[in-house]
């Protein structure tokens, strides 16, 4: 009965404040200027989907992705964000094209990617393949699971 | 504060801010389009003279551009010319032109304003009406975006207040716009009014509300949105009939889209009511009604393939108009439209696309009349396919 009244417990707490496995949170890659942001998959989800604006330090969110095509994007867009990629594709314009906010910066390759996030303060994005996680000046593995 | 004095203060202080030569404006981004459309109907027009060998005159153009201007500050505008047959010239337009000031954004709550020219949000389309990438399919289903008198509903000046709560699963928020529409033509007219008239129209004060819930990043969208787009009308002179009065027109949506990795479905209901007062009493309200249905199939993120029912019906008293075309003699079947539509959706590559759609239609209530001048000569059964290749960036 103990037992099933913690399980239950932590079904409510996983459904009310979804956790990033470390898994997912390995795949994310952010400038050293954010290395402290607490990350959660609400936040990358508000984040990626281009609603927030701004780091909890004030810092302005820059958001770099790769193309909608791209097997990295369409993989992380299912397995961390778990959204689909013409799901993105169709909020992005929905806002670029309304005047209400801006698409992410998007890049050809991976290799691109940690170059552009580790010059821009503030950036954030992702990395799916392995070789390419080892930290070589963008934050890998750095935000923290709530 | 009067809205006119909050759009001038904001204007205001955003020229008189000491560093706004020195304003860290960043992340400027730039989007364009153009779409060439080729459109051939069985019976009727359909921008230009689309029988036969069909019609090139329906041409797309866009740009926009935004920048933040701080971190909390983002200004936008989009240029637009939009060339359709008889019913639009090609004139350059701003679509929209605005400043967004976020006021609060933390991991519950995103508020703010924004003000200048706004697109109404109505509908999960209506903002991004006049971008072909936006669309589901060529042409939006017209029976709540039709294309006879897009102007009146597209966008707007004014203001709005914005609020967004994140939820567990989700964000639910709110706008509430305040605005004097703009565009008021000949073809706004001929629809608000039956005819043409010798007077003139006049934009007031009018009001726009769209409640909006997105389930995980937009699996699941369930929006209601309101409008009340309230116009003047100004008599030629004192003893000129109808005299002068006030046209209310007040569309009331319901949408819901429901995606998954290969599926779409969406789906939408319009209340559009009429409320007219004045006119020596000789106009009286009336209700239009519309809805439609969608299902979409993705294909590896390049191909889209969606089959589509539309229902129109201008007065839902009346749906088949017979006591329309008993009362003024003209066809019943300009009062309603039924249609079925499948549709192909080719991405080509991050700056191509086509696009292939083929109409099956029993009524013409949607068919633009500018194309159409010889009332006599419009069918009620008739046929539209339309194929477009868009470039964007």
């Amino acid at each position: 009965m103990h037992n099933h009244a913690l399980s239950v417990m932590f079904f409510c707490a996983c459904a009310l404040f979804p956790l990033l496995s470390q898994a997912q949170i390995q795949h994310i890659i952010t400038n050293p200027s954010v290395a402290d942001q607490h990350m959660d998959v609400t936040l990358l989800r508000s984040i990626f989907a281009m609603k927030r604006r701004n780091w909890d330090n004030g810092e302005a969110i820059t958001v770099v992705v790769l193309k909608d095509t791209n097997p990295a994007h369409i993989e992380f867009c299912k397995q961390v964000l778990n959204v689909y990629p013409h799901q993105m594709r169709r909020m992005w314009d929905r806002l670029v094209y309304s005047g209400t906010g801006q698409a992410p910066i998007e890049v050809s390759s991976e290799e691109e990617m940690k170059l552009l996030i580790a010059t821009t303060p503030g950036a954030i994005g992702y990395l799916m393949s392995e070789s390419l996680t080892e930290n070589k000046g963008a934050n890998t593995s750095k935000g923290r699971p709530q | 504060m009067k809205l006119r004095q909050l759009v001038f203060c904001l204007a205001a202080n955003m020229a008189s801010w000491p560093a706004l030569s020195a304003m860290d404006i960043t992340d400027i981004q730039t989007h364009g389009f153009i779409s060439q459309n080729y459109i051939q109907t069985q019976s009727n027009n359909f921008f230009g003279q689309s029988q036969g060998d069909g019609s090139f005159a329906y041409r797309e153009l866009g740009i926009n551009g935004s920048a933040r201007l701080d971190k909390r500050t983002l200004a936008a505008v989009q240029l637009t010319s939009r060339h359709a047959g008889q019913s639009d010239n090609g004139s350059v337009e701003v679509g929209y032109a605005l400043v967004d000031f976020q006021l609060n954004s933390s991991s519950d709550y995103r508020s703010g304003i924004r003000a200048g020219r706004i697109k109404i949000p109505l509908g999960l389309f209506n903002e991004t009406r006049s971008v072909p990438m936006t669309r589901l399919g060529i042409l939006l289903p017209q029976s709540i975006y039709f294309e006879r008198s897009r102007n009146v509903a597209v966008s707007a000046d004014g203001a709005e207040i914005y609020l967004s709560k994140h939820l567990a699963r989700g964000d639910l928020s709110f706008r509430l716009l305040s605005v004097e529409p703009n565009l008021v033509d000949k073809a706004t007219e001929t629809n608000l009014l039956g005819e043409e008239q010798a007077g003139q129209l006049e934009n007031k004060r009018s009001y726009a509300f769209r409640m909006l819930y997105e389930h995980n990043s937009g699996e699941l969208l369930l929006a209601l949105s309101h409008v009340q787009l309230n116009i003047d009308y100004r008599a030629a002179s004192s003893i000129d009939i109808p005299s002068n009065g006030r046209v209310s027109f007040q569309p009331t949506i319901l949408s819901a889209q429901y995606g998954s990795e290969f599926w779409t479905l969406t789906a939408e209901y319009a209340l559009r009511q009429f409320k007219l007062a004045g006119f020596n009493s000789l106009l009286n309200d009336f209700s239009g009604e519309s809805f439609y249905y969608q299902v979409s199939r993705h294909y590896q993120q390049k191909w889209e393939f969606f089959a589509r029912r539309d229902h129109l019906y201008a007065d839902k008293k009346d749906r088949y108009g017979k006591r329309f075309a008993q009362s003024t003699g003209k066809a019943a079947h300009s009062r309603y439209a039924k249609d079925w539509t499948l549709g192909l959706n080719y991405r080509a590559s991050s700056l191509l696309s086509f696009k292939l759609q083929h109409h099956w239609i029993n009524g013409s209530a949607w068919l633009p009349p500018a194309d159409n001048p010889d009332t006599q000569n419009i069918n009620r059964r008739w046929q539209l396919l339309a194929v477009s290749a868009t470039l964007h960036y």
